[in-house]
């Protein structure tokens, strides 16, 4: 996705399209070079040879001739080695010709030429045998006329027809390597058109992204100055606010550490008093062990009791028998009286003294019913009193053993009450000694609150000069954008 | 010594001085003037008895049962010698006649060996015969009953044995009349 990319991504890619580009360009333009270039050597090296191997022939052809007509007319050997030498020349460029023409109307051009030397130079070697005879030099030159002339005019013109064509086919190489070259530079112009095209399109494109991105970033770096220096206002009240905080709360520090003193002094006074606690419980433990001993011994003689008090009923139970028989005597006698009272009752007058007698032992005996129902009434409230003391004394009983197991309990609960003392002095202490530790704690904390008061404070100046930074943060920003938008920053 | 050991001391000591003076005086010379008189309980309701009409007082005698149609004849029991008929006095007295618990006292009349049965046996007392009056009511409960005395806060009527053992003597022996002693 081009629109992720980085800055870097977009030049790099930019300047690496220009490259690709320019390579390109110069691969066209080294090729139409070397098109030219070998055109040009074509031209060069095989048509302008085959005209000018031409041209030397034709010029050795008019050696040969002019060595051949100065030996017809000076007989001069020398002239004739001269026109052999023309020949052997003019054979070598032939071959040479005909080893340069490739198409086939040139090799056939070449081998008229070659033709037509071969009849001129028979013509020659003809008429200079004749030169060598004792011929009149008029007759050497009818036959100079007639048959070397025609053959040299054979020559020439076949040498024209070859040169007339080479220099066609030159002029036809050196246009068609003209217009190589034309399209070869008409090719680098349209490359190098492109390639300025493209890289005005990446520039304008380059500079549109880049700008649009640069303009946001700068947007958002002005819009993060603006946020900046509002978080460094804040930062600053907030700091401000925090070193107030922490000045009140080195105060309530201060505080807690004179209430921390006091509660250490509390705590110790707190062992202390546990300590007394735990000397008494252990006094109390001993106190409810006697008290304990005190209660069995109390248990045995309520027992006693107990056991005199059943004895003292069965007692007054047997007392009862016993009255049971005075009071059945008592009654016996009253009915012995009664009837002795009706017998002297009976016996008239003299009965009277026994009557007396009867009657004093029936009041006897009724007093003594009397007494005995009182006894009885006695014994009945004595066995009352025995039942209602024996009932108390086991329900006593009763509540010293209740009491004697609440005094085991009551021990067991001194002996919990002791450890838990025990644990209470050890705890105490230990909140005194974690006080302590909690003390110094809080200095050390009281320090450190002090330490970030002084942070808080020197961050509240940092906070100016970061608030200063961003406040030149969204100037400069502004600037930029100025220089990448004008018309935003208008 | 307590309170209670003084008291029964001084009453230890009067009952002696009462004894002894009962023989140190002389006999009361107005003795016929007075009445002996036996207070039961027949049921629940307090009679008396004359003593001149009883011939014998008895307490938890034997009593054997015997096979009869009257009710009130609870059986016979010996008495010096020679058996006599029981009678039940609240039966007599036209009270309903108990089952379940039996007389315990018992009284021998003088006129006739007979035996009248009843609950309970309060006290003998003494009174004088001017404290007897005659008895207004007449009902079927009380046609034994001719006379009472003042004993205590209440009035104790006086049982009739003559009039019993004249209702007995008819039931068994129509027309016969009480032998007096």
């Amino acid at each position: 996705m081009a629109r992720h990319w980085t800055f870097g991504q977009k030049v790099g890619a930019s300047f690496a399209l220009l490259v690709a580009l320019a390579i390109v360009m110069g691969l066209v333009a080294f090729l139409a070079l070397r098109t030219v270039v070998s055109s040009k050597d074509r031209v060069i090296d095989i048509d302008a040879q085959l005209l000018i191997g031409a041209q030397h022939l034709h010029a050795l052809r008019e050696s040969k001739g002019s060595s051949a007509r100065e030996f017809l007319l000076t007989r001069d050997e020398q002239a004739l080695g001269t026109m052999q030498q023309a020949r052997a020349d003019v054979v070598m460029v032939l071959a040479q010709l005909k080893r340069n023409v490739s198409d086939e109307d040139g090799q056939r051009l070449v081998e008229a030429i070659i033709e037509a030397e071969t009849a001129n130079q028979r013509a020659i070697d003809d008429v200079v045998a004749l030169r060598r005879t004792n011929v009149s030099l008029d007759e050497v030159v009818r036959a100079f006329e007639n048959r070397i002339d025609p053959t040299r005019d054979r020559l020439d013109a076949a040498i024209r027809t070859f040169v007339s064509r080479e220099e066609q086919r030159l002029q036809g190489a050196k246009q068609a390597s003209t217009e190589t070259a034309s399209l070869a530079t008409m090719v680098v112009a349209v490359l190098v058109a492109i390639v300025l095209l493209c890289a005005i399109a990446t520039g304008v494109v380059l500079t549109k992204t880049l700008g649009r991105q640069i303009g946001t970033a700068v947007g958002q770096v002005q819009s993060s100055s603006a946020e900046l220096q509002a978080a460094a206002t804040q930062q600053a009240t907030g700091a401000k606010e925090q070193a107030t905080a922490m000045s009140e709360i080195a105060t309530t520090i201060s505080e807690l550490l004179a209430t921390s003193r006091q509660i250490t002094e509390s705590a110790r006074r707190v062992a202390q008093i546990a300590e007394e606690t735990a000397a008494a419980a252990r006094s109390g433990d001993d106190t409810v062990d006697h008290a304990h001993e005190s209660i069995a011994a109390i248990r045995r003689q309520v027992d006693l009791v107990v056991s005199h008090m059943l004895e003292l009923g069965k007692k007054s139970q047997q007392i009862g028998t016993v009255l049971e028989i005075v009071s059945e005597l008592a009654e016996q006698t009253n009915i012995l009286a009664i009837n002795a009272t009706i017998e002297a009752a009976g016996a008239g007058e003299t009965g009277k003294r026994f009557g007396v007698v009867a009657d004093e032992i029936r009041k006897l005996a009724d007093r003594v019913a009397g007494s005995t129902k009182e006894i009885r009434g006695l014994i009945e409230d004595i066995r009352s009193a025995v039942n209602t003391t024996v009932m108390a004394t086991e329900t006593g009983s009763k509540a010293v053993d209740t009491g004697s197991k609440q005094f085991a309990y009551v021990t067991a609960s001194f002996k919990r009450i002791v450890g838990l003392v025990t644990t209470t002095t050890e705890a105490a202490r230990e909140i005194e000694l974690s006080i302590k530790q909690q003390m110094s704690a809080i200095e050390q904390v009281n320090v450190a609150i002090a330490n970030i008061a002084q942070a808080s404070k020197e961050t509240e100046a940092s906070t100016g000069q970061t608030q200063q930074t961003a406040s030149q943060l969204a100037f400069l920003s502004k600037d930029l954008l100025r220089v990448i938008r004008p018309e935003a920053a208008a | 010594m307590s309170g209670a050991d003084m008291l029964a001391t001084d009453r230890g000591a009067e009952l002696r001085r009462a004894f002894d003076r009962s023989f140190a005086e002389a006999p009361r010379s107005d003795v016929t003037s007075l009445e002996d008189l036996l207070e039961i309980t027949v049921g629940v309701t307090p009679y008396a008895l004359r003593i001149t009409e009883v011939a014998g007082l008895f307490v938890d005698r034997k009593i054997t049962p015997l096979p009869t149609t009257v009710p009130e004849l609870l059986g016979i029991t010996g008495f010096r010698g020679s058996i006599l008929p029981v009678y039940d006095l609240a039966g007599m007295l036209a009270y309903p006649v108990a089952t379940a618990t039996k007389p315990r006292w018992l009284a021998i009349a003088a006129a006739l060996p007979v035996g009248l049965a009843f609950e309970g046996f309060d006290r003998h007392q003494r009174i004088p015969r001017d404290a007897i009056v005659p008895q207004v009511r007449r009902d079927s409960q009380v046609r034994h009953v001719c006379e009472v005395f003042r004993s205590g806060e209440r009035m104790r009527p006086i049982i009739s044995v003559a009039s019993i053992l004249e209702a007995i003597t008819s039931r068994v022996r129509p027309g016969a009349s009480v032998r007096k002693r």
